[in-house]
């Protein structure tokens, strides 16, 4: 198996349960293979690395990034707290 | 966090205010735009306040409204994702060529070596500030599976229905995904002069 077909299955590994047989060519392809074998780790860490994303308890990091928008913009609060309190009485 | 009892009189001003930053990061980062984000969370609040009889003041009002917006967000994809036909998953699939491998099947990129544990990285600010940069270059199609697979958890099965797609289709899509926010890593902090360095090539991966 190529390295393509290898990382595609490394993938697919995570998201349902491979047959036997491919499980061992992926084996016996990262046994000899150190990018094959650098990939897998990048993708578990990239799975490590999402979950604590989803993680609120991380919120406050995410919360520097300046990619994301760290708040709510002014007019938006104003504009949501309007129709909550219309909505409340 | 504030655990506000439900007996106590709801006053959704507050809630704006106190919770309002936090479900935005929340929606924002999944679904991507800010106004539609924005919606979300007002949805959220209003469904709130329908159902404030149904809070049992088990968890926190907090963990409460995140649930609601969780679903919140499932309903909008589920209702894009029938207003809008993913129309390029036929041709994803037939690609020969994707983020990691040219059509001849070599590595664009040789992986380099990551000497950095996640766990290490947790904690770094300017690293969180990367990652969020190359989640973010991801197309939508890519970035809604990625986001309800790897970040929310979601069982494989659960997603397809929610994008209407199949499993082979889903497996595509993640792989894809995954494959890029790799590269970007890659390029942007493991193998560049890192911390110190630009984020440079991000948007353009």
């Amino acid at each position: 198996m190529t390295c393509k077909e290898i990382a595609k299955l490394l993938s697919e590994q995570q998201d349902h349960k491979l047959p036997m047989s491919r499980r061992i060519m992926i084996r016996l392809h990262l046994a000899m293979c150190i990018f094959c074998r650098r990939l897998a780790k990048h993708l578990q860490f990239i799975h490590r690395l999402s979950e604590a994303v989803g993680d609120t308890a991380t919120d406050s990091l995410i919360a520097v990034g300046d990619v994301v928008p760290a708040a709510l913009s002014s007019e938006a609060k104003t504009r949501i707290k309007k129709t909550l309190t219309q909505r409340n009485i | 966090m504030s655990d506000t009892p439900a007996s106590s009189k709801p006053d959704p001003s507050t809630w704006v205010d106190e919770h309002g930053d936090v479900l935005f990061r929340f929606a924002v980062l999944r679904v991507k735009d800010t106004h539609v984000a924005e919606d979300l969370v007002q949805e959220t609040f209003i469904a709130a306040l329908e159902g404030l009889a149904t809070f049992r003041g088990g968890s926190s009002i907090r963990t409460w409204l995140v649930g609601i917006l969780k679903h919140k967000i499932v309903d909008y994809f589920r209702k894009s994702a029938r207003e809008v036909p993913s129309t390029d998953l036929a041709a994803l699939e037939e690609e020969t060529e994707d983020e990691l491998f040219n059509r001849w099947g070599q590595w664009r990129h040789l992986p380099s070596k990551w000497r950095e544990t996640p766990d290490n990285l947790l904690e770094n600010k300017e690293f969180w500030g990367v990652f969020l940069r190359c989640l973010d270059a991801l197309p939508n199609s890519l970035r809604r599976a990625f986001a309800l697979r790897e970040i929310d958890g979601l069982k494989t099965d659960e997603i397809c229905k929610i994008l209407s797609i199949t499993a082979t289709n889903l497996w595509v899509i993640l792989h894809r995904a995954r494959g890029k926010l790799r590269d970007c890593l890659d390029t942007n902090w493991f193998r560049e002069g890192r911390s110190r360095g630009e984020t440079r090539g991000a948007d353009a991966s």
